[in-house]
């Protein structure tokens, strides 16, 4: 059993696995970018380091081989190659696997493990780098490579930069306060402030809303330069910044010559120039002892700036759940402050509502997640996918900021693996082949992802050599899906692929399996009510379009009655609410339609869908618009009762047949409403028109 | 409900539909409510008589004599919904209208009989697993899980 450091490190250790591999991708693209070996290796090192204190030995011990690797790459000795990049993904693997496996007690595992270890030494001259178990090993010999660590620490010394930020007259205005710039470059590490205050208009002239001060700051710190900038990212407009690399080295708590620069440079107002600390380039001896006085500060400063925090997910779906308790209770409180007269109790229910409301916000907001974090696993398949086929494939992400309810991305990874496989594998034409057509020897797989009303939609699109539909209407006729008469658009024909016991693919191959997936992709996505389309044109491409809710507890609705029973539809699914006097019917009675500016609109009289008895005075409903894709559909309703904030709670499985209902809630005064699943409603009422055709043909 | 095969005691719970005795596994039945209308759900199977409110979560309550095709005319004024966990899972619970609770015993193996002379509709005879009989009262033990793969399928 872990005990719970273990299971921090754990934790820890995989995330510094997953920016391992987040930063491998961008070395295989620039491998000679010393910034980032940098930041591989010291991810490398975390893990090595941890491992070894919490007694992942192994783990530390193998870590060790890849970080040397690393180190004499950072050094210069090798260079990035392929193999080096492929090795070290597999080791991310083994690592992966060897954090869960803890230390390894079984001699096959043990075997495998020299082996790895034996691949990872190939890399660099033998007796280099060897490592020494801290705990079997002595006391002397343990101290070693520890030692090793300190000196190389010694030699690069801290980093250091002269930031000079001077402010435009007008940053005031949009509500900066340059003191707080200051102070989050400070918070950096270590720093040394100096300021120009020549320019500033004496009393008399003063200008309250301008401001004439430079700031010059000598920062310490093991952040790079892009942190540095990242502080002025909201005043980059309204300021000029600099940002110069000093000699490595403890410049701030230079004791000797700093001071009487920068107070030389405050009197006369000539700012300091990186020339000017070329004098400090030799002081490292000096520095590296004054860095061990000062080496207890730096934890504290650590601890000053946690700006995330770890919370088990578990704690955040209880909080969901518990806001979504709150919400109903809310509504059940609204319903009594508006029957009563007590004033001072309406006042605060209103009060209430607005924090509740507000707190549901907050706590959606926490439980939902960025796809970035999940892109890496996709851009690590179609890498292994691309030497495994010997295709030339490209990943390129479009929108991995979005954001979605973290149990509908877990929902998503699979079938979003599937279909990057099936692009990656049937999609992707061979590089020969590709210059046949004329295109691009390398093939794109592109994920672009975006907001679309209350929904995300994820595209995976490929430039690949499409589906053919009359190959695939042949199969399915084949398979028995569809009859061969069957009279079906283009649309409709790709869309097949998703009938279960369907396979595009011709030959069965290792890496898409038998085929076996489509449905059960289609399955996994409607599991949180989602959609998946395709659309494919020949030697151009295939795109898969999955149309996905951003979350599944609480939503804005509209409270209908139809038949008597409360029935609810997502606000953000209506476009507009019409009179039946604002549109015009089709009187000759072919199908449900009626005109709305000028376009002809189907609609359905849920009277007569629900309860099988048609609405009695059409003149007497309601019809709301409802969105469908790029087609608009009529829902024909009695009454609309209002707007409510509702707490989605599923049917369960002994109604999951019954999907155009997606859910109930439970309504202020103790009822209960049936909340409406528009796309399946109209889908639904699709397949029943269908069938009575049919029906209507067998009857011919 | 299982043979109680083992010379255990096991507990089962009671009720009446349509004069006739049946009974659920004890352990099985999470509450009883009074009978409150169950909201309606549209397009749900005929016996389904829609979901009620039971602590926050959605549940189905499914009119047993409809289900089991018993019926009879007089009114049942001590109509009760039994809720049964039928499995572990999260959406497990489904309510049975029963015509009213009876008793709740313990029984023996002795008292067991694998025969079942009580005929329902042919989907769900199955479901009877047993009969037990308790001095001079008959009840035909229902298998909760068989009779939940009937509704959920």
């Amino acid at each position: 059993m872990l005990d719970r450091f273990q299971q921090k490190f754990v934790e820890e250790a995989t995330d510094n696995v997953a920016s391992i591999e987040e930063a491998l991708f961008e070395l295989e693209s620039d491998p000679e970018n010393k910034e980032i070996i940098e930041r591989l290796f010291r991810s490398m090192h975390t893990i090595k380091g941890g491992g070894a204190m919490f007694g992942f030995n192994d783990l530390s011990n193998f870590t060790h081989n890849l970080e040397t690797i690393y180190d004499h790459i950072r050094n210069d000795k090798i260079k990035v190659t392929k193999d080096i990049i492929s090795l070290t993904f597999e080791s991310l693997d083994y690592i992966r696997q060897l954090l869960e496996m803890g230390q390894l007690t079984d001699p096959d595992d043990i075997a495998r493990q020299q082996d790895y270890i034996k691949r990872l030494q190939a890399h660099f001259a033998p007796g280099e780098g060897l490592y020494v178990n801290p705990n079997k090993a002595g006391a002397q010999q343990a101290a070693q490579p520890v030692q090793q660590e300190a000196a190389k620490e010694e030699e690069a010394g801290p980093k250091n930069y002269l930031v000079n930020f001077e402010p435009f007259e007008n940053l005031l205005s949009n509500g900066t306060n340059p003191l707080f710039i200051i102070e989050d470059l400070m918070a950096l590490g270590e720093a040394k402030t100096v300021s120009y205050l020549q320019d500033v208009h004496p009393f008399t002239e003063f200008e309250p809303l301008t401001i004439r001060i430079k700031w010059q700051v000598i920062l310490q710190t093991d952040q790079d330069v892009n942190d540095i900038k990242d502080v002025f990212i909201f005043v980059e407009d309204d300021c000029k910044v600099e940002i110069a690399e000093l000699p490595k080295g403890d410049i701030v708590n230079n004791t000797d010559k700093l001071p009487e620069m920068m107070a030389n440079a405050h009197n006369t107002g000539v700012m300091l120039k990186k020339e000017d600390f070329d004098a400090f380039k030799v002081v490292k001896a000096e520095a590296a002892a004054k860095k061990q006085e000062a080496g207890p500060k730096q934890p504290q400063q650590e601890a000053a700036k946690i700006a995330t925090q770890r919370v088990s997910s578990a704690k955040i779906d209880e909080l969901v759940n518990a806001v979504g308790e709150l919400v109903t209770m809310q509504a059940q409180l609204n319903l009594i402050a508006s029957k009563s007269d007590n004033e001072a109790f309406a006042s605060i229910t209103e009060q209430m509502e607005k924090i509740t409301r507000q707190l549901r916000e907050t706590s959606f907001e926490m439980s939902l997640v960025p796809l970035q974090g999940e892109l890496v696993r996709f851009q690590r398949l179609v890498r292994d996918l691309s030497n495994k086929l010997g295709k030339e494939l490209e990943f390129v992400v479009e929108g991995g900021e979005i954001e979605l309810d973290k149990n509908i991305i877990e929902h998503l990874i699979d079938p979003l693996l599937h279909i990057i496989r099936n692009s990656g594998d049937h999609g992707i034409e061979m590089p020969d082949e590709r210059i046949k057509k004329g295109k691009n020897p390398k093939g794109t797989i592109l994920l672009k992802a975006f907001y679309s009303g209350s929904n995300v939609v994820i595209q995976i699109i490929d430039d690949g050599k499409g589906m053919d539909p009359e190959k695939i209407f042949a199969k399915a006729v084949e398979k028995g899906i569809i009859d061969k008469n069957a009279n079906l658009t283009k649309k409709e024909i790709l869309n097949l692929i998703f009938a279960s016991g369907f396979s595009t693919a011709e030959k069965i191959s290792d890496v898409s399996g038998r085929g076996v997936g489509m449905d059960v992709v289609r399955t996994k996505i409607q599991e949180v009510r989602g959609e998946v389309t395709v659309d494919s044109e020949i030697d151009k491409g295939t795109t898969l379009t999955l149309d996905i809710p951003l979350t599944l507890s609480i939503i804005d609705g509209l409270m209908t009655k139809v038949n008597g029973e409360q029935f609810i539809f997502p606000l953000s699914n209506i476009e507009r609410i019409l009179n039946p006097q604002e549109v015009k019917f089709n009187e000759n009675g072919v199908g449900n339609i009626f005109t709305y500016t000028g376009e002809q609109i189907l609609y359905i009289d849920l009277n007569n869908l629900f309860y099988q008895k048609p609405v009695e005075n059409m003149m007497d409903s309601k019809i709301l618009l409802v969105k469908n894709g790029d087609k608009r559909v009529g829902m024909v309703i009695d009454q609309i009762v209002g707007e409510y904030q509702i707490v989605v709670k599923p049917l369960g499985r002994f109604l999951r047949k019954v999907d155009m209902i997606s859910g109930a809630s439970v309504m202020g005064d103790g009822s209960l409403s049936l909340i409406v699943d528009t796309t399946r409603l109209i889908n639904y009422n699709k397949g029943l028109r269908n069938k009575k055709q049919q029906q209507v043909k067998k009857e011919e | 409900m299982a043979e109680n095969t083992e010379n255990t005691v096991t507990s089962v719970t009671t009720f009446k539909i349509a004069g006739e005795y049946f009974g659920f596994e004890t352990m099985k039945i999470r509450h009883i409510l009074e009978y409150v209308a169950p909201t309606n759900v549209p397009l749900s199977k005929d016996y389904i008589m829609g979901v009620i409110n039971n602590h926050g979560n959605m549940v189905p309550v499914v009119n047993t004599s409809d289900m089991f095709g018993i019926k009879d005319d007089s009114d049942h004024p001590e109509a009760s919904i039994v809720i049964v966990a039928t499995d572990d899972a999260n959406d497990s619970l489904i309510g049975f209208l029963v015509d009213e609770v009876d008793d709740v015993f313990d029984y023996t193996p002795e008292m067991w009989t694998k025969e079942v002379v009580m005929q329902i509709n042919e989907s769900v005879q199955g479901t009877l697993s047993g009969t037990i009989k308790k001095d001079d009262k008959f009840v035909y033990a229902i298998n909760i899980q068989e009779l939940a793969k009937v509704i959920e399928n």
